[in-house]
């Protein structure tokens, strides 16, 4: 049981510089990404199988998990 | 010139007078281009005190070198002047096609200088310059002005003008181009107003010099190439800055009811996914841009389009406003945009109305009738059309909030929220110590996009005072800006990680001339200098006490929200600008040292 | 092969243009370029976008056999043959067959290069084969 953790550009530096790792579901995006060091409101948009989720997603078996930082804005 | 126009055209409303000299290559060489040609412009030509009104003010309109090319984001002209609404540096940057249309006309700069005795518009077609007579388009809305050029001109024109409250010089008025992209902030408008200016025409057939083509084609396609890869493209594409809304109301930095709190029970219905879904009709960019931002929406409640809203207009006529209804903020949008005033700065005053008038300081006697409570969105078309006019109650707000709050005191100055004169672009500060620093150090006045540093403060710590923070400001100032030298948009950077890198062999292609980042924001400092010295020239008592926030900011904690109870301390306050002076080279009253002018070699250009 | 456009996704910011002026002349100038953009604003606020669909029409008119096929069978301008006479112009069904003689010595068209491609961000603009047309 698995799915997929894709990171935009500057979240990579959260894993190693690599773009995306596998995660255990049943956690959610938050849980998940924090567990990285990531701080969660750092995360602007969660897209779960191209759909727009919030960080409070449970994560299933099988998803495709895209989070995107908010690094510079306006 | 290699990457230029190669002129500058000087047009004298006076007299009818033009001329145009060849842009010098040390000018070129130390400011590179758009507002960096601007300062240099200001500080020279346009005289101590000057009334920003007056015959002695000048308009530095001016691309730069990735303008106009295959580069992204290589659509933004600088404005410069000297501001009505702050008495200050006044820099605006408008996207688009009109700098594009510069460098194919010839021009690096057109820098408008005197007044014209009668109503005129500028038509550039090539090397053919005219002033003519705009004396049936005087009066008129910009986006008939703008359409009536193109059908007459044809698409190939670009067009800038200026609406009714250009003409009546309101403070913070605009100037508009394509049907939704401005020279929005400082009262650039209003400048051309003075002057008597109704629009710019402009058309070029000519091929931009290039250094060496093959090197160039191949940065630039490396760029595109970056841009198309880039994994936030797609997300960024569909909602432009809109993307921010859901974020700015979860960590409280989204301007609610005149900057009371930080989040707003309305968000959802004001979301970059709900608006695509709701009223988005097509995604609109500027010249060259990949990752276009513009969200061209229909709104059928009211018959109409707009380009927007984006963040900004949403946090300033929305959530600012108590306001939910997406297609209601897109129609102030509009009625703004239309009219030629700023939406930032308008919805920030009629924010403030709000507050006054829920705090009995304003009463329906004041106010022409109208009940301005939060959330009234009748009110606010009303008062938007006012404003333009100056007529009624509208001819108070049309001042600024500064002016407007000195006027009527009762501690409604306390809650406008502005610094040097600028309304507060929609980034509330209640407890984020580095874009609080940020628009308290702007060198236009409280404006977000030199030092957008609201996620830095989310990332490390957003109470944090500390050296760390203001070096990341620093920085920021010294680096944002520079995409505005060159004449192009630090979207592509800033929304889509692209590295930086890959602009340094796209502008030694263009220009011949080899300039890494660390070059860039050297010229970023110097520049960065000679704003803040303009600022002091212009104004005695120049210093500290211009930087200061909003007495909001360190007195009044949101009473909800992500932030709620949450506020900086006012010896904070003095601790960041203590600190930023000191890494800047300034001295304690905020001033450059004369050793920090000459390190950056700016003792020639400010004696 | 052919250039295809989706114009609903045109953000109408020339990007296309002034790499096809880069290829066509090796100069910056999206006014030579073989792309059409269209705004319609401010209403209903899109583009239309309108490119070569090697449909041959400029080729079959051309007095001196200027408009040539390449090895892919796009159909190009060879500008030394050219002699502006402007038959081809008016038979271009899409109106992209170009010569504005104060910017060039030819007359100019599409050479199917795909740079536009390459720099289009919206992805509005790609190459495939030539489907055949249901009468």
């Amino acid at each position: 049981m698995s799915a997929i953790l894709r990171l935009s550009g500057p979240l990579r530096d959260y894993n190693g510089g690599k773009p995306e790792l596998l995660v255990e579901p049943g956690r959610t995006v938050r849980e998940v990404v924090s567990s990285l060091g990531i701080v969660p409101e750092t995360i602007a948009v969660v897209v779960v199988n191209e759909e727009q989720e919030t960080k409070d997603y449970v994560i299933q078996d099988g998803d495709v998990v895209l989070v995107l930082a908010i690094i510079g804005g306006g | 010139m290699n990457g230029y126009g190669g002129k500058i055209l000087r047009v004298n409303l006076a007299t009818g007078a033009f001329s145009k000299e060849t842009t010098p290559t040390d000018l070129a060489r130390d400011f590179i281009g758009g507002r960096g040609f601007g300062i240099y412009f200001l500080l020279k030509e346009v005289p101590r005190g000057a009334d920003p009104l007056g015959p002695e003010n000048k308009i530095f309109i001016s691309s730069g070198p990735i303008s106009g090319m295959m580069i992204p984001g290589g659509g933004k002209c600088d404005w410069t002047t000297k501001s009505p609404l702050t008495g200050g540096y006044a820099s605006a940057s408008m996207g688009g096609h009109f700098t594009a249309e510069m460098k194919y006309a010839g021009l690096d700069s057109i820098i408008l200088e005197g007044v014209s005795p009668k109503p005129v518009y500028l038509f550039i077609d090539n090397d053919k310059v005219e002033l003519r007579d705009a004396s049936d388009l005087w009066g008129k809305n910009t986006f008939a002005v703008e359409k009536q050029f193109k059908e007459k001109l044809g698409e190939e024109f670009q067009i800038a003008v200026i609406g009714p409250g250009g003409e009546n010089l309101v403070p913070y008025a605009s100037v508009n181009h394509d049907y939704g992209r401005q020279a929005g902030r400082g009262g650039v408008g209003a400048v051309m107003g003075s002057k008597k200016v109704k629009a710019i025409v402009i058309h070029g057939t000519k091929s931009v010099p290039v250094a060496d083509v093959d090197a160039y084609r191949k940065a630039g396609q490396a760029l595109y190439k970056a841009c198309k890869e880039a994994e936030a493209l797609k997300q960024w594409t569909s909602y432009g800055t809109t993307q921010v809304v859901s974020w700015c109301d979860e960590v409280g930095a989204l301007p609610t009811r005149n900057f009371s709190a930080g989040s707003f029970e309305g968000a959802n219905t004001l979301s970059g996914p709900y608006m695509r879904e709701h009223i988005v009709v097509t995604d609109k960019g500027c010249f060259g841009c990949p990752s276009p931002c513009g969200k061209y929406s229909r709104m059928k409640k009211y018959n109409s389009n707009v380009e927007g809203p984006e963040y900004e207009t949403i946090g300033l006529c929305g959530s600012n406003l108590g306001i939910a209804d997406i297609e209601s903020v897109a129609q102030a949008n509009l009625l703004c945009d239309d009219l030629g005033i700023d939406t930032i700065s308008t919805g920030n005053a009629i924010g403030w109305a709000m507050e006054c008038y829920q705090k009995g300081i304003f009463t329906k006697k004041d106010t022409d009738g109208l009940d301005l409570k939060f959330g009234n969105v009748e009110a606010v078309f009303t008062l938007i059309e006012k404003i333009a006019r100056r007529e009624g109650f509208g001819a108070l707000l049309s001042q600024g909030v500064k002016r407007a709050s000195r006027k009527v005191g009762q501690g409604s100055e306390k809650f406008a929220i502005h610094v040097k004169g600028m309304e507060q672009s929609a980034y509330a500060t209640h407890n984020a110590t580095a874009m609080l620093l940020a628009y308290m150090t702007c060198d236009v006045g409280a404006h977000h996009n030199r030092a957008w540093a609201i996620t830095y403060d989310i990332q490390v710590g957003r109470e944090l005072v500390n050296p760390e923070k203001v070096k990341r400001v620093i920085w920021l100032q010294n680096f944002r800006p520079m995409f505005d030298v060159i004449g192009g948009c630090r979207l592509q950077w800033v929304e889509l990680s692209i590295d930086r890198d890959l602009y340094v062999p796209a502008l030694e292609a263009i220009t011949g001339i080899h300039r890494s980042w660390e070059d860039l924001e050297k010229v970023g400092e110097r520049i960065w200098n000679l704003t803040r010295l303009y600022w002091a020239r212009e104004n005695e008592d120049f210093g500290r006490v211009w930087d200061m926030p909003p007495a909001r900011f360190y007195e009044d904690a949101p009473k909800s929200g992500a932030t709620k109870g949450q506020i900086t301390s006012i010896e904070n306050v003095n601790k960041l600008l203590d600190m930023y002076y000191e890494q800047r080279g300034w001295s304690l009253n905020g001033l450059p040292t004369p050793a920090t002018i000459d390190s950056l070699g700016l003792k020639a250009v400010v004696g | 092969m052919r250039l295809y456009v989706d114009s609903a996704k045109c953000s109408g910011c020339n990007a296309c243009r002034v790499a096809c002026s880069l290829n066509l002349f090796g100069e910056n100038n999206p006014k030579k370029s073989a792309l059409v953009i269209e705004p319609h604003f401010p209403t209903p606020g899109v583009y239309n976008v309108k490119v070569c669909t090697q449909c041959g029409d400029c080729a079959a008119v051309c007095p001196t056999e200027a408009i040539k096929q390449d090895e892919q069978g796009a159909y190009y301008v060879e500008f030394d043959e050219c002699n502006l006479c402007e038959a081809c112009v008016p038979e271009c069904p899409e109106g992209v067959m170009f010569l504005r003689a104060e910017l060039a010595n030819t007359a100019w068209k599409c050479d199917l290069c795909g740079d536009c491609v390459s720099v289009c961000g919206t992805s509005a603009l790609w190459i495939a084969e030539i489907e055949p047309v249901v009468a």
